[in-house]
């Protein structure tokens, strides 16, 4: 764990909106977030992304949008959920999709928060809070070493 | 008005002949009448007859008696002569000289009754010896006797015939009181005397009899007693046997009396005795006469006989009664047989008018059934369905030309078939007769498969009906032949089906292009404020202007899609129906949507459970509401919500104060993203109203704009009501 207390948080946006993305980004430079982001525009390509830098880095946020090609948000969810080294990665999901059912399936994949894009602000926010979180009992972690 | 008076003058006839037929007053007044002088003849001639009878009766007793007295005179008159023989022969007369002298009497023929007639001397007893002497000079058997204590002898001379009368002779008639008392009395009145009641000597028979003497006396007659005492010489006499003498005296056969003769109590002659072959001992008349009878007094009871009665008792009266009886009943029989003969005459007139009545009656029942029948086999021939008439055999009578067509075969082979064969039922187990397995009559069996003869099997509906026909039950069987029908229902199903998947499709096309159209809208938004925040200061006025134009335009379609979403989501019917408790309701969206520091809303108390989804329910007051406020062209407002309720609505009112609605847009406020107002004056989607409409409909519900009364628009929501009560009860 020493290892991974210097290496900053990484937000995995995963959505194939580039506006959207661009949206998210810009939300949290705009407050002072420079928490490294990373993109992948479909849960294929995030998969590969994760399982990648598993050993190396400290878990993702993962920014997840439902509806996508290839490997929708949700499947990756179940991918991520069934995979012993990604399984407690925090995922936040934000889509178009208010659909009960797909807020169902995902709070039943132990997600972070379910969040709408036409309320990006919100999502932004939420994003902020988590960061400065986890930054804050790293900081403490850090002091006790 | 004719026949009405017909029928009265009818009435009027037959109460008359019913009242002729009746037994009335004057019938029974002139039965009476007729009785009544029945009864007065009958009494008037009995009286006569009555009165006629005792006349006659009297005639014959009076006959009797005068017969007994003429008779008596007669032999008074024999005496005399006897007396007067001997005192012409001086006082003296020998036995031959009173032989001479009966014999010329000729007793047997003169003197019926007689027992004969004799001659008593008077013998003082010192004279007796002499008497006897010269008495026996020619009798030599000659004497007196019996011996008696009287003093004188009177003893029975002379007798003829004497053949009779042997016992008599010599007999001294003092010997014996009532032969002695009258001989005295006769010596003492020389006039003809009869005695007491005696038997005589010489009656075997020993019935009561009696002597009638005449006296005579020496030197002719005198004139008073001691002269004739001195003088008496002695009597001549008769001696009676009554009955002989009455049987000679009244034939017996000539008379209709019987008479008993009683002299000082005893019966000197008796025909009122039960052994008399005359005698009647309920003698109808009677009469008893006392008459003195030389010297005695005799009793004569004279009562009428057996054949009086026959004679006298005419039996007219009788026949006047029975005959006028009988004429009476007769009359009475002809009036009960004439009212008799009227009330059958009249009963058989109803009967027979009946009769013709029930004819005319069963006629026109016939001609109505014949009329019917053929109504019926035009109806059946005309039916547009096929129609069999078959018995319950399920053999076809009768088969209209639609069932010919169905069934492709000829009328007469139809008639050749059965039922049972033309449509098989299916799957009955059922153990009553063979048309139940088609329903009963209040149902039609449906998909059923005719035979056709051509081997086709054909859908039919088939309603059987059980009827009467002249008595016989048979079975009316209407088929429908269903091929276009059921043809047309799968094809009305497929469409429904289509109009379905259709209806599906285009509600899941809104949503998932409202969804996906979404998306870019958000990038195009995103973009313009990405351009607004980095270049905003950079960018003319006018340009500045246009790109909040733009995001305005961007905002209204984000509106238009919201409500589209929401349109298609409420055609998705996401949630069930429950009892929302509309007062609630209300109360959150005034909270929610209406300003209270500008509007006024009132509420009727009591608003009524809607049975709708509560989301339905909710977005209806919403969007009313919302609307009301919204288009409200003044500072303050009033909003009134109400309702009313029957059995089977609940309708809600929304009325409110504002600029209000043409009457003439009712039905285009409806319509999706129609707007009255330009949307950069009032924002809105164009798409409040649809939506009730949709959402309200789907549930049975229906919302309507009302006419205006004065400011502000109304809206009225109806919706079905579905109490709990009767839901439970249901």
């Amino acid at each position: 764990m020493m290892n991974h207390a210097v290496s900053a948080v990484t937000v995995l946006i995963v959505d194939d909106d580039e506006v959207d993305v661009r949206a998210i980004t810009r939300g949290l430079r705009r407050i002072g977030i420079d928490t490294p982001i990373s993109v992948a525009t479909d849960g294929l390509e995030a998969l590969g992304t994760l399982r990648d830098a598993a050993t190396v880095t400290w878990p993702y946020l993962v920014v997840l949008d439902l509806n996508m090609p290839r490997m929708c948000g949700l499947e990756l969810l179940r991918e991520l959920r069934h995979d012993t080294a990604l399984s407690a990665t925090p995922v936040l999901i934000l889509t178009t999709s208010d659909d009960e059912n797909d807020k169902a399936h995902a709070y039943g994949h132990h997600v972070a928060g379910y969040l709408l894009k036409s309320n990006a602000t919100a999502a932004v926010d939420l994003i902020a809070a988590y960061l400065r979180a986890v930054s804050f009992s790293r900081s403490q972690v850090a002091l006790q070493n | 008005m004719q026949p009405d008076a017909d029928g009265q003058d009818l009435e009027l006839q037959r109460s008359t002949l019913i009242n002729a037929g009746r037994l009335h007053w004057f019938h029974w007044l002139i039965v009476s009448l007729s009785l009544l002088l029945t009864l007065g003849a009958w009494y008037f001639a009995k009286a006569q007859l009555e009165e006629k009878v005792r006349i006659q009766f009297e005639h014959a007793a009076g006959q009797v008696l005068e017969l007994i007295s003429e008779r008596m005179q007669k032999y008074e008159d024999g005496l005399w002569g006897g007396v007067g023989a001997i005192q012409t022969l001086g006082g003296e007369i020998d036995h031959r000289g009173w032989l001479t002298f009966a014999d010329s009497l000729s007793i047997d023929v003169k003197y019926p009754g007689i027992n004969g007639i004799g001659v008593i001397y008077y013998v003082p007893p010192a004279q007796r010896d002499a008497f006897l002497a010269k008495q026996r000079l020619s009798r030599s058997d000659f004497d007196i006797h019996p011996a008696h204590g009287e003093s004188d002898h009177l003893p029975i001379t002379f007798i003829e015939p004497v053949a009779i009368n042997r016992e008599a002779v010599g007999l001294d008639i003092a010997h014996e009181t009532n032969r002695y008392l009258a001989a005295q009395k006769a010596r003492d009145s020389g006039a003809a005397q009869i005695t007491g009641p005696i038997f005589l000597v010489q009656n075997a028979e020993h019935t009561p009899g009696f002597l009638f003497y005449a006296p005579f006396y020496r030197g002719g007659t005198y004139a008073t007693r001691a002269e004739r005492r001195q003088h008496f010489a002695g009597m001549v006499y008769a001696p009676f046997v009554v009955k002989k003498l009455m049987q000679g005296v009244l034939a017996k056969q000539k008379r209709n009396v019987g008479v008993q003769i009683v002299d000082d109590g005893v019966k000197l002659y008796d025909e009122l005795v039960p052994s008399e072959e005359n005698f009647d001992p309920q003698a109808a008349h009677r009469t008893y006469v006392e008459l003195p009878f030389y010297g005695r007094t005799w009793g004569f009871d004279i009562w009428s006989g057996k054949s009086f009665n026959t004679i006298a008792g005419s039996r007219q009266p009788l026949t006047i009664l029975i005959a006028g009886i009988f004429i009476d009943a007769m009359l009475l029989a002809l009036f009960v047989s004439l009212s008799r003969a009227n009330r059958n005459a009249l009963n058989y007139a109803e009967r027979a008018t009946a009769r013709l009545r029930e004819t005319a009656a069963h006629e026109r029942e016939l001609e109505a059934r014949v009329q019917a029948e053929k109504r019926f086999h035009q109806v059946v021939a005309c039916a547009p369905s096929a129609m069999l008439l078959a018995r319950v055999d399920g053999s076809i009578v009768l088969a209209n030309a639609e069932a010919t067509c169905l069934f492709g075969h000829g009328e007469q082979a139809l008639l050749s078939m059965r039922f049972q064969a033309l449509i098989p039922a299916r799957d009955f187990a059922g153990q009553g007769p063979w048309w139940e397995a088609y329903g009963d009559e209040s149902a039609v069996h449906a998909e059923l498969q005719a035979q056709h003869r051509d081997g086709r099997s054909v859908p039919v509906e088939v309603g059987i009906n059980r009827i009467e026909i002249d008595g016989e039950p048979l079975l009316l069987a209407v088929v429908v032949d269903v091929t276009e029908r059921e043809r047309a229902k799968r094809s009305l199903a497929e469409h429904a089906a289509e109009l379905a998947r259709s209806n599906e499709e285009l509600d899941k096309f809104a949503y998932v292009a409202s969804h996906d159209l979404k998306a870019p809208l958000r990038g195009i938004q995103n973009l313009a404020t990405f351009i607004s925040e980095d270049a905003g200061e950079l960018l003319p006025a006018e340009a500045r202007n246009d790109l909040d134009l733009l995001l305005g335009r961007a905002r209204r379609m984000e509106a238009l899609l919201d409500g589209l979403l929401q349109y298609s989501r409420i055609g998705r019917r996401e949630s069930e129906p429950e009892y929302v408790a509309t007062a609630e309701v209300v109360n959150d969206v005034i909270e929610l949507c209406v300003p209270l520091d500008r509007f006024q809303v009132d509420v009727q108390p009591g608003l009524p459970e809607i049975h709708a989804p509560q989301a339905v329910v909710h977005l209806v007051f919403r969007n009313l509401l919302a609307n009301a406020v919204k288009h409200h062209d003044r500072e303050h407002g009033v909003i009134v919500i109400e309702w009313r309720a029957d059995e089977e609505h609940v309708v809600v009112t929304v009325r409110d104060d504002g600029p209000g609605i043409p009457f003439e847009h009712r039905d285009r406020v409806f319509q999706l993203f129609q707007t009255l107002q330009s949307r950069d004056e009032v924002e809105g989607s164009g798409l409040g109203l649809a939506l009730i409409k949709k959402g309200m409909e789907l549930h049975g519900g229906r919302i309507e704009l009302c006419p205006a009364q004065g400011r502000g628009a109304t809206f009225r929501q109806i919706w079905p009501r579905r109490d709990r009560r009767a839901r439970r009860a249901a």
